[in-house]
């Protein structure tokens, strides 16, 4: 009879490892910083593993956004305290800290060379703009960026319609940068 | 039985996530049908459907390097002391 840490290993490698792509992905929406991504994905795999014998099996993604969500929510806690008072600024404040100098140094160069779409991004306050990258970048549902989030579904609706009506009047407004 | 026709006002407050898939079929169905009689609705879609593809093209790629070290990470989970 296989041992409960192989019956886990199972599990975890048919629920957990398909979705690295996409949780590094969104980890780096939320973080904003390669390595905090990294660490952040760690930080999630080792709370999945923990739970992985528990879960029902149904909808791996949405399960482990939800835990990414809140590992997040416990490194903000951890570095920023005062961030946690407001629920809804802590998750549009996820991205740890003020960028260090080499990485003020690349956000110059990244917008100086890049597309207007970008710039438009860019521009987005960062609620907004987190919507539209999990859901237009990297492909999420409603459902499944809510979950990442923490927020309701109609609340992703209204913020990515918006940010969509903003990059749309950024781009007209723009038009000597053509696409 | 023919179903009612969507106005314009309703297509409008419905085409984000008619673009985005997010609609039920029988709703879907109802602005494809609209979009494909109406100009202005049509050019609206189109444009969206434009900033859609532009933001797709521009999603970052995951570091190859760093999923690999995830990958093994992940491998290797079990033998870390994770309770």
């Amino acid at each position: 009879m296989p041992d409960t840490t192989s019956l886990n290993d199972e599990r975890f490698a048919e629920y957990v490892v398909p979705e690295l792509d996409v949780m590094y992905r969104v980890a780096q929406s939320i973080t904003r910083n390669p390595t905090d991504a990294e660490d952040l994905v760690q930080d999630t795999l080792i709370r999945a593993y923990r739970a992985v014998d528990r879960f029902d099996g149904r909808y791996p993604r949405a399960w482990l956004l939800t835990i990414m969500r809140n590992a997040q929510i416990n490194r903000v806690r951890r570095k920023r305290p005062e961030l946690m008072h407001d629920p809804d600024e802590q998750m549009a404040r996820m991205a740890d800290d003020s960028p260090d100098a080499a990485d003020a140094e690349t956000l110059v160069l990244d917008q100086e060379f890049s597309a207007p779409i970008e710039n438009a991004l860019a521009a987005l306050p960062e609620k907004f703009r987190l919507v539209v990258e999990l859901v237009d970048l990297n492909q999420l549902s409603y459902q499944e960026a809510a979950d990442a989030l923490g927020i309701p579904v109609g609340t992703v609706m209204s913020r990515l319609h918006r940010a969509r009506r903003n990059i749309r009047q950024h781009l007209e407004a723009s038009p000597e940068e053509v696409i | 039985m023919a179903t009612k026709m969507m106005s314009c006002r309703e297509v409008g407050l419905r085409l984000q996530s008619y673009l985005d898939g997010e609609l039920d079929e029988r709703r879907m169905e109802q602005i494809r049908a609209h979009l494909d009689v109406c100009t202005d609705c049509g050019i609206e879609a189109s444009v969206f459907e434009q900033v859609k593809a532009d933001l797709a093209a521009h999603a970052p790629k995951s570091d190859p390097a760093a999923l690999d070290r995830l990958r093994k990470f992940s491998e290797e989970i079990s033998t870390y002391n994770v309770d």
